[in-house]
């Protein structure tokens, strides 16, 4: 769910300016053979040997692009099967709510940590994406 | 009704040795070892993927039965914790299978397509729990019983306990 949380933004922003094959997955099923897929890290295939996952999509990593720990990197699956998990699309949902002060509403009551927590993830992200589409390509942003 | 994996709201579990999953078939006795190793694959993948999208393969006209867990169990989680602080003291910590059973007992909610079964909870030292007599009658169906509890005891466990994954 992190990895999901923490990609949504990126893939958005990227899914508007291109057209981003992992934005969707019965597109890319009909598109791409079980071993492309493997390659991709899909979700929905047996896992390939790390070695053989050659195509994984990831964020922009300029100066103002996606940022994570080195010795933590990226899970070897598509970005399109991460940010499409119930979970991550259930606090993509809350965020919404939560940015209008309705949290409790969307919950029916009290949100339960882990909720918080995710949305405190997606957010920050979503702050980090806004700043990477504010900032110049000269600077390691992606404005054009 | 399935419900969808969430961090907020009841979720839906499956046992993997329901008849009305529609799970690639176990190869033959009379497979290869690859072909053996590679069926169990697919069938564990077929699996993972449900459980991580909700979205589990259900044959035509049948209907599942349906464990709706919580993943937040709330106080109840105060009570399998004391539970497993009992074990230590006495020196006989809990069995992975009661532990489990005690994480089946707290967080689960609801049973559909359950049959005659019926889904009936108990107050212990405050707590609400399933009672044990549902989890005995589940344990009469035999092996299947026992391991549909501890299957599905371990991933609720799995959920309850790290409900924010590292995918």
């Amino acid at each position: 769910m992190i990895q999901g949380l923490r990609l949504a933004p990126w893939v958005q922003a990227i899914a508007r300016r291109e057209d981003l094959a992992i934005a969707d997955c019965e597109k890319c099923m009909e598109m791409t053979t079980k071993e492309q897929r493997q390659a991709m890290g899909c979700g929905y295939e047996l896992a390939a040997p790390e070695e053989m996952i050659t195509s994984l999509w990831s964020p922009p990593d300029g100066k103002a692009g996606f940022r994570h720990n080195p010795k933590l990197p990226l899970l070897p699956v598509c970005a399109g099967y991460t940010t499409k998990l119930p979970e991550v699309w259930e606090a993509l949902r809350a965020w919404r709510h939560w940015q209008k002060g309705e949290l409790q509403s969307f919950c029916g009551g009290m949100p339960t940590g882990a909720l918080l927590i995710a949305l405190e993830i997606f957010d920050g992200e979503v702050n980090a994406c806004n700043a990477w589409e504010m900032t110049p390509e000269s600077e390691g942003g992606g404005r054009k | 009704m399935i419900k969808l994996p969430s961090v907020q709201r009841d979720f839906t579990l499956i046992y993997s040795g329901d008849p009305a999953l529609d799970l690639p078939a176990f190869a033959s006795d009379s497979a290869s070892d690859d072909e053996k190793q590679a069926s169990l694959e697919a069938r564990a993948q077929a699996l993972k993927v449900a459980r991580e999208t909700g979205n589990w393969p259900i044959k035509a006209g049948e209907s599942p039965t349906l464990f709706h867990f919580t993943p937040d169990p709330g106080l109840a989680y105060d009570y399998f914790e004391s539970e497993i602080r009992r074990g230590h003291q006495r020196k006989k910590p809990l069995s992975a299978h009661e532990l489990a059973v005690l994480i089946f007992r707290i967080a689960l909610r609801k049973v559909e397509n359950i049959g005659p079964l019926k889904l009936e909870f108990e107050d212990i030292d405050g707590y609400r729990l399933v009672s044990a007599k549902f989890v005995e009658s589940i344990y009469a169906l035999g092996d299947v019983g026992r391991a549909l509890v501890a299957e599905l005891g371990a991933l609720a466990y799995e959920r309850i306990r790290d409900p924010i994954g590292p995918l």
